[in-house]
């Protein structure tokens, strides 16, 4: 399968074949198990439309560096933190509009001003108030995802509701 | 259930179910290229410029005064380059740690001959002999502490930061240790709280960090043991990330919070004391635009100040990557990172003067001799860089690659040559006065996991 023309290390323009990255016999399996919440995951971090450019990024970053995911001790941990990493990374090149949509319209009960606030939280508060409270997991789970401590994600929690009380009281 | 408040509100829930809702599925097969980079963002159409231009007249309308504020801003912090093209060499030694350690378990201590921390357990003096420090500590297991700083104050050396004490929350804790790196009890502990700031006053040892997670709060013993609330002024609406002193007076940086008709902003705060009285905020230099909210064409905080560290001139304090807002930027006025630093200086913690210095992104700095040292990282030539992925060389967002500079006065910079490559150092300071750098994620992969630590000197 050719998926596009790239630049090899030597210059020349060279056709990508699938199967030339396809190096751990598991790597799709491990990918199959975690890309379901990884996508939401970076979604949310990123945006719906920049989800998918976020995770190629993170796993070509982790074939360039481990040669595949099979390497991951623990890919769970280490794929959400690469993502959360990634991000504030490539925020800090661009500006970057977080759209809301890839195809469809937002739900009519979405409240703008709520979804800016909450997307101008800095990527680490977000993620800790989606992995706590959306994906309901204990802030010890959270922390591990994160890669901090849970007193770090607690602060998390309590910087992102002094930055949403104001939006949010005015429902 | 800890899930009964503000966050768990419904229109939190649209929001997580829109964007989740909306999130693509990825086979393995597609993961491939990634777009290089976004559209130019001065490219909106002209009826979204219209609506950036009446934002830009609301906020002028808004802020009133502050308009002028930021031109006396721009007049006053006229940024300037900071980097000297005239590398610096200094001795690197590389030291390899037993065991790897993961993101915020070092921490800068500089309290006498045992007192840098891996939270991993392992306790060190120079940084390159390395020990198991006394497992259970404090009863809470290691795991469960942060060490946030440390002091040597009088005969003890003390660290403070806190303990996780599980729900409902953590606990601010003192330690103190005469003995070595393994063995060290608590003098004090707050429920709910923090310790970000440790330091001796003119006899009296001062802590500051914060109570019930949004208070910022100021203890002081002339012991070590016996601790009194002492008067910070803000205290219910601050937040301190750094102090040090001098020994005859303290400073703490950080922010206060605000608001604003339009989005949340953080007044960037210093505050000072000798503790014979209160711990008082000081005149800020004007700041203009820099410590409030959106600027036109100019410079943002977004967390206040940083850091703040003490050498033979004065007191230095710093943070990396302001904001920018330099237009329209679609559905969110969201600003850009801009690779520029504030720098502060002051001879005495009350008066200050401040720079912007452009192209220059700090991360930390730390004291080395007369001097400073700092992590900090410059533009990239590029916004995306070549990966090679089994001979295939593919395209991604370039890296942050922090080195170590190397200044005299904190304004000017220069490289350390052979400087180490970091993704997310951290630096610390030893009881030689050397600096230990560690990366807390390796550059070269985003890994979580290091092993090696770097030892500064001024070489033979």
């Amino acid at each position: 399968m050719v998926l596009g023309i790239l630049q090899d290390s030597d210059g020349e323009m060279q056709p990508i074949v699938w199967s030339a990255c396809d190096k751990g016999v598991n790597d799709e399996a491990i990918w199959r198990k975690h890309s379901g919440e990884l996508v939401r995951f970076a979604a949310v971090i990123v945006g719906p439309s920049d989800a998918e450019d976020l995770l190629s990024a993170v796993v070509l970053r982790i074939l360039n560096a481990k040669g595949s995911l099979e390497a991951l001790e623990d890919p769970r941990p280490y794929l959400f933190r690469a993502v959360v990493n990634e991000a504030k990374n490539d925020r800090r090149k661009r500006s970057r509009p977080v759209p809301l949509a890839r195809n469809e319209q937002p739900p009519v009960e979405l409240r703008p001003e709520v979804f800016d606030a909450v997307m101008g939280l800095p990527a680490r508060q977000r993620a800790a108030v989606y992995l706590t409270y959306w994906r309901d997991l204990p802030i010890s789970e959270t922390a591990e995802l994160l890669g901090c401590r849970p007193g770090t994600v607690k602060r998390y929690l309590f910087l992102a509701r002094n930055r949403l009380k104001e939006v949010l009281s005015d429902a | 259930m800890h899930k009964t408040d503000l966050l768990d509100h419904p229109d939190l829930k649209t929001v997580w179910d829109a964007l989740e809702s909306n999130a693509p599925v990825i086979e393995w097969t597609e993961i491939t290229r990634p777009a290089p980079g976004p559209a130019p963002h001065r490219s909106f159409r002209p009826l979204r410029r219209a609506v950036a231009l009446l934002a830009v007249v609301a906020l002028v309308l808004f802020t009133g005064s502050e308009s002028a504020g930021v031109l006396a801003a721009r007049r006053a912090l006229a940024a300037q380059s900071a980097v000297l093209n005239e590398p610096i060499e200094l001795k690197v030694d590389t030291v390899e740690m037993p065991e790897p350690w993961a993101e915020d378990q070092l921490r800068d201590l500089t309290v006498g001959d045992f007192g840098i921390f891996a939270h991993t357990g392992t306790a060190a003096g120079s940084g390159e002999q390395w020990q198991l420090a006394r497992e259970g500590w404090v009863g809470l297991g290691l795991d469960a502490s942060l060490i946030a700083t440390g002091e040597i104050f009088g005969e003890h050396r003390y660290v403070a930061g806190r303990v996780n004490a599980g729900e409902p929350g953590d606990s601010a804790v003192v330690w103190r240790s005469d003995v070595g790196p393994g063995d060290w009890e608590s003098t004090f502990a707050v429920s709910g709280g923090h310790i970000a700031s440790l330091v001796g006053i003119n006899g009296q040892l001062v802590a500051v960090g914060y109570e019930d997670y949004e208070k910022a709060r100021a203890w002081v013993s002339t012991d070590g043991t016996s601790w009194n609330v002492a008067d910070f002024e803000d205290a219910d609406r601050a937040v301190v990330n750094s102090g040090t002193s001098d020994g005859s007076a303290g400073v703490f940086v950080g922010y206060q919070d605000g608001s604003f008709p339009l989005i949340e902003r953080h007044m960037a705060s210093i505050w000072r004391t000798d503790i014979a009285g209160s711990i008082e905020r000081v005149s800020m230099p004007d700041l203009g635009s820099l410590g409030f909210g959106y600027s036109i064409g100019g410079f943002r905080l977004s967390d206040g100040i940083e850091g703040v560290v003490r050498n033979e001139q004065g007191f230095i304090a710093y943070t990396g990557f302001l904001q920018v807002w330099d237009g329209f930027q679609g559905p969110t006025l969201e600003p850009r990172e801009a690779w520029a630093s504030l720098v502060l200086l002051s001879a005495d913690g009350i008066d200050w003067s401040a720079q912007v210095l452009t192209d220059f992104a700090i991360y930390q700095v730390v004291p080395f001799g007369d001097g400073l040292l700092a992590a900090a990282a410059l533009p990239p030539e590029s916004d995306t860089e070549m990966i090679n992925v089994d001979g295939v060389t593919t395209e991604v967002a370039s890296a942050v690659t922090n080195r170590l500079y190397y200044s005299d006065d904190g304004l000017t910079w220069r490289e350390v040559a052979n400087s180490p490559q970091f993704g997310k150092p951290l630096l610390a300071v030893n009881a030689s006065g050397d600096v230990i750098a560690v990366d807390e994620f390796a550059a070269e992969d985003r890994a979580i996991d290091t092993t090696t630590v770097y030892v500064v000197s001024r070489g033979g």
